[in-house]
């Protein structure tokens, strides 16, 4: 981290160059794009008052809390050609490259959240082209930010919901709920992290899922996150039995995690994961 | 470390040249000094209101203040006298007892690391800044507690006005104003003292942000561990650098109020606190925030007995007890009735078991929180005494 904390200086100083030193606008063929997410369950939105059936069981659930970060955002052409999307730098909802899309805003089971809520990215694209046909980024964020403590980074990588511990760093994914009377936790992060104190050398689970999409739009419809689709290998029931039912909180060998994992694509235990089926176009 | 020098030098010459335009100015050698922060790296800044500015000056009033039994309506207690030092600023009472004898019906709240939290008391979302919060306990009646409100603003001040020694304090304070004793700037001096009453000084910190790694023992370790698991889940509430859900400081866009039903009582069958506390449920009224106080930070806890809102716990096992079992179950007397079946119960409170090792462990760590340091520092201590 020491490393790439001087690394994060670096780029700073670079940025600060740029911004001030009279040549920070724009080259003339840089386009501003903005790209809008949509979190679904099935074909309804997201509420922190409303109840919905997840699960194979479709079993109740509320939601109290639906936050996550995304980087390394790119655009896919027609032809194959991949454009990366520079993200821009409010230091509110964007900063260093990683971006943070939230959905709660404190009304209803939401209390404990904050008003603001963010569904679009915006960055800069050599080039406007009018044939992007699928979009490309990265659940989380890069590990040499992940780890760097809250007092050296802007918004929205300071967020204090959003810390997780000194070894695992952020989390990626936070999706709060109850599923009838036990808690429904999704905290996405990386696990199996080594190292002393703040000081993280390496995370043997990083966990950051590559979403890419094709066959859609990113630029004129959302991109949808699917909270059934991310349940629908898991069955919700029995929570009166079994408090855990709902919990997944990136740790090896669970049953609820293993399901999650999949539908983001990412490998756990077993399974290698590969195919992402809770990102998906708006149908 | 050294990378980390350069960061900082990196950023220090950057807001220094890099977008800085020329005023002009220069009054370093004049009037009260800045308040010098003394942080670990990696700890930011607490959020200082733009119109109380934290100088070193205005930081000694407020200490005198806080200390002056002058600032209860019939003289016998100050600030201090609910918020000691050696206790990191609680007072090892379950119910705090004020200037007339008259009992709080909640333990005093500590004051570590006061300038980082976004609500203040127990279930207090309505004061959201110290210069906001000060008053109640001056003038507040119900419960009475320093019990100013006997006085005429004009009677609190001429207590000190003519007072050579706060004639003084006030002046450099407040040395652009020709009569600065005034109630504002004397709410102001003494929120601007709890904002100095920073903590980051414990074993737990030297091992975290100095990376030292003999400041923990091999058992305090093991206790940090449990603490940050998913397993006790200690950490979703209690926390980030002040352990605590409720969190501000310079540079925080999203700063959130965080209050949760811990299951400590359940006396209805129906999720009911008793009545003379209910927390955030007596502001709003709203059935769901039936029992849900604000988690506070962790640091210094050991020293902070009894525990809770309400002091109901005595000891550290007791709190063990209460979140190993999910909720506290009180089975006689008028409180009687399971916790842990509260329906407005966080769903973060589902229970652990502990081995013995474990409880030793944990314990060990959350003593590992004390910053001895803190509760000696001669700059948050009782001036009159030295």
């Amino acid at each position: 981290m020491k490393r790439t904390l001087s690394v994060a200086s670096l780029l700073a100083l670079a940025l600060l160059a740029i911004s001030c030193g009279g040549g920070g606008e724009p080259e003339p063929d840089f386009e501003s794009v903005s790209l809008e997410f949509a979190a679904l369950i099935g074909d309804k939105a997201f509420s922190c008052e409303d109840t919905f059936q997840l699960g194979s069981a479709n079993t109740d659930v509320t939601f109290s809390e639906l936050k996550f970060y995304v980087h390394d955002v790119e655009l896919v052409r027609s032809n194959g050609e991949v454009v990366k999307v520079t993200l821009d730098e409010d230091e509110v909802w964007q900063a260093r490259g990683v971006a943070m899309l939230d959905f709660e805003d404190k009304t209803g089971n939401c209390a404990n959240g904050t008003t603001q809520t963010n569904n679009t990215i915006t960055g800069k694209v050599d080039g406007l082209h009018d044939d992007y046909t699928g979009v490309n980024f990265t659940l989380g964020i890069p590990f040499e930010l992940n780890h760097a403590d809250v007092g050296a980074l802007p918004s929205p990588l300071n967020v204090p919901t959003m810390f997780w511990s000194w070894q695992g760093g952020r989390k990626f994914i936070r999706l709060d709920g109850r599923v009838e009377e036990a808690g429904l936790r999704f905290h996405l992060g990386s696990t199996a992290c080594q190292g002393e104190g703040n000081e993280v050398t390496n995370c043997s689970n990083p966990n950051r899922a590559d979403i890419s999409l094709d066959g859609l739009d990113p630029i004129g419809s959302p991109i949808v996150f699917d909270i059934a689709k991310l349940y629908e290998d898991v069955d919700l029931s029995g929570s009166a039995d079994n408090q855990s039912v709902g919990v997944c909180m990136s740790a090896p060998d669970t049953v609820t995690c293993e399901g999650i994992f999949g539908s983001l694509g990412l490998s756990y235990g077993d399974n290698a994961g590969g195919t992402v089926s809770a990102f998906r176009g708006m149908e | 470390m050294r990378a980390r020098w350069i960061l900082l030098l990196a950023l220090a010459f950057a807001t220094n040249v890099g977008c800085s335009e020329p005023d002009g100015q220069d009054n370093a050698d004049t009037g009260p000094q800045p308040y010098k922060w003394e942080l670990p790296e990696g700890v930011p800044e607490p959020a200082v209101p733009e119109d109380n500015p934290v100088t070193l000056e205005k930081a000694e009033l407020g200490r005198h203040l806080f200390y002056d039994k002058r600032l209860s309506g019939n003289e016998t207690q100050a600030c201090a006298g609910c918020h000691k030092q050696e206790l990191a600023f609680t007072d090892g009472l379950a119910e705090a007892l004020g200037s007339t004898g008259q009992a709080h019906f909640r333990s005093s709240m500590g004051l570590t690391n006061i300038a980082y939290s976004s609500t203040l008391g127990w279930a207090g979302p309505a004061t959201p800044t110290l210069e906001r919060q000060a008053p109640i306990p001056m003038f507040g009646d119900d419960p009475v507690e320093l019990g100013l409100s006997v006085l005429s603003e004009e009677e609190i001040l001429e207590r000190f006005r003519g007072d050579a020694l706060y004639e003084e304090l006030f002046a450099r304070a407040y040395p652009d104003q020709e009569e600065p004793i005034t109630l504002d700037n004397l709410i102001a001096a003494i929120a601007t003292f709890e904002r100095t009453l920073v903590s980051f000084n414990s074993p737990f910190d030297r091992y975290i942000f100095d990376e030292e790694a003999t400041a923990l023992t091999e058992s305090e370790r093991r206790g940090m561990d449990l603490f940050f698991s998913e397993r006790l889940e200690c950490f979703h509430c209690h926390g980030g650098f002040n352990l605590s859900d409720s969190i501000t400081h310079e540079g925080l866009v999203f700063e959130s109020q965080a209050f949760h039903n811990t299951g400590l009582y359940n006396i209805d069958f129906e999720g009911g606190y008793p009545e003379r506390d209910r927390g955030l449920y007596d502001i709003t009224g709203v059935a769901e925030d039936m029992g849900k106080f604000k988690a506070p930070t962790l640091r210094n806890i050991a020293v902070t007995a009894p525990f809770f809102h309400d002091g109901s716990a005595e000891t550290l096992d007791d709190v063990l007890d209460h979140y190993e079992r999910g909720g506290r179950a009180i089975t006689s007397g008028e409180y009687v009735g399971d916790g842990a079946q509260n329906p407005y119960k966080s769903e973060l409170i589902t229970g652990f078991l502990l081995s013995d090792q474990e409880r030793e462990d944990l314990k060990a760590f959350l003593n590992a929180l004390t910053d001895q340091s803190f509760l000696e520092d001669p700059r948050f201590s009782d001036p009159f005494e030295e």
